[in-house]
């Protein structure tokens, strides 16, 4: 049984095209497949990282962009602790989308989760959207912001090591305030028993979170 | 594209390319273009909906034939959770988005052309079961399951596949598969209401911990409870409860008096 710290799910979304499979792969493989085609539904992949010496397993959920596989992916937003939300920045109209994704992370995903905005294909030079907007656009919406390319592999590392970072601040956390209240024991932090993290875990974790939201 | 053209009701799913290219491969634009009119408006008629509902409900025909086959292997399929999203992306191929050797693709197409409509679904059930043992060594949770059965072997017998999945065909009817599907998720259904109940008993124990300790927790629970399920959900439960309490309130008082 592989031994690690903490388990991370981290979900991409975002419209068709926009290159979130190639993010991933980048990521998980280092490679760049020029010729990708289209996600069916939903594609998965792990990486373990290491985060100042603690081992880190990240669950890579990378769902179709197709409108018509949205009924099908939106369960998997639900027990997620991180939400990469994709445009190209070279394509107007996949940035245009972005209040609807917003509307449906906020519908299905947990009300903690960790939203992460990214404008990907930074090596193109018919940039349609300049990073200003989108750092806006970011902040306005309470979330991260990151322009990457998976091409180049420019912040793909940084993206996902950021956010194991930021997960891993937020287990701790909670690990303090659970002291306090037992409820919040199993979430986000499976600490060394780390086997696992079943669905349940991620349950628990959405409510004792919101418990942590406010204070 | 053409067939798209010719029938606008038909929607483009990503991975019709995938079916529509090998047959360009293979015989040509006439001819493919006459197989996927054939295809699109009988085989993947479902598929090309306007949503995936009836296809997903569709793929739920591989779990009747598992457990009839192995029931062992469906209790654990079924204890993961792992769904049959899995399996979508080679229902909507015929296998040709998640096969690498192109041999076994077109071998796979020759036959499902020459067998009845839903033999994808027979492959898919024999291939689950196949692989019993691989599933087998895995937790027994979603992410792990899903990540073995997602990537096809290289190395399948497809031969031994095709044979086994004709044979399955044989011995279950699609009626009684349908039968067995209706009565699997009645089943569901009813464990899902169960879990909900508890769910909500737990919330409801939580918001009153949380009422009597402090008033900030209870304002963060509001929000999160306004999705549109769990607000009438709750408002359902909520005139429900009102209703016992003035029932009960009413016999008490009156029980009082007397």
């Amino acid at each position: 049984m592989e031994d690690y710290k903490f388990l991370f799910k981290i979900v991409l979304v975002g419209n068709a095209g926009v290159g979130k499979t190639c993010l991933v792969r980048r990521f998980t493989q280092g490679l760049f497949p020029p010729g990708q085609g289209a996600t069916i539904g939903v594609d998965f992949m792990i990486k373990t990282v290491e985060v100042d010496g603690d081992k880190i397993k990240l669950q890579i959920w990378d769902t179709a962009g197709q409108e018509r596989f949205r009924s099908i992916t939106q369960s998997y937003y639900r027990s997620a602790h991180a939400l990469i939300l994709v445009y190209d920045i070279s394509c107007q109209p996949t940035f245009d989308c972005l209040p609807d994704w917003l509307r449906e992370i906020q519908e299905y995903a947990n009300c903690k989760v960790l939203k992460i905005l990214v404008g990907n294909k930074t090596d193109r030079d018919d940039r349609e959207i300049p990073t200003q907007i989108g750092e806006e656009f970011a902040k306005q919406h309470d979330m991260y912001f990151l322009e990457t390319s998976a091409k180049e592999a420019e912040n793909v590392e940084r993206l996902f090591y950021e956010i194991a970072a930021e997960l891993i601040d937020q287990a701790r956390r909670k690990d303090g305030t659970s002291a306090v209240n037992k409820n919040s024991m199993d979430a986000i932090g499976l600490g060394s028993l780390g086997t696992k993290a079943s669905q349940n875990s991620c349950c628990s974790g959405f409510n004792s979170n919101s418990n942590q939201c406010t204070s | 594209m053409r067939v798209i053209c010719k029938y606008p009701d038909l929607r483009y799913y990503q991975g019709y390319h995938d079916v529509a290219v090998t047959f360009l491969l293979v015989a040509g634009e006439e001819v493919a273009f006459a197989v996927m009119d054939v295809l699109s408006t009988n085989h993947f008629s479902e598929c090309m909906q306007e949503t995936m509902d009836a296809t997903q409900k569709r793929l739920l025909f591989i779990w009747p034939v598992v457990n009839f086959e192995n029931p062992e292997l469906f209790n654990f399929l079924q204890h993961s959770g792992v769904g049959t999203m899995f399996a979508l992306p080679w229902y909507l191929t015929w296998f040709g988005h998640s096969l690498n050797s192109y041999k076994a693709v077109v071998r796979l197409y020759d036959y499902f052309l020459a067998s009845p409509v839903y033999s994808p679904l027979f492959v898919t059930a024999a291939i689950i079961l196949y692989r019993a043992d691989e599933v087998f060594l895995q937790d027994c949770d979603m992410a792990s399951i899903h990540l073995l059965l997602s990537k096809l072997p290289e190395n399948l017998p497809i031969e031994q596949l095709l044979n086994i999945s004709s044979h399955l065909y044989d011995k279950y009817p699609m009626a009684m598969i349908k039968k067995e599907v209706e009565r699997l998720e009645r089943e569901d259904q009813e464990r899902r209401k169960l879990d909900e109940k508890s769910a909500l008993e737990r919330r409801k124990k939580l918001a009153r911990n949380a009422k009597s300790s402090s008033n900030y927790t209870l304002s963060h629970w509001i929000p999160q409870l306004l999705t549109p399920k769990s607000f009438i959900v709750t408002t359902a439960f909520s005139i429900f409860v009102g209703f016992c309490a003035y029932y009960y309130k009413s016999q008490y008082m009156s029980a009082g008096i007397s």
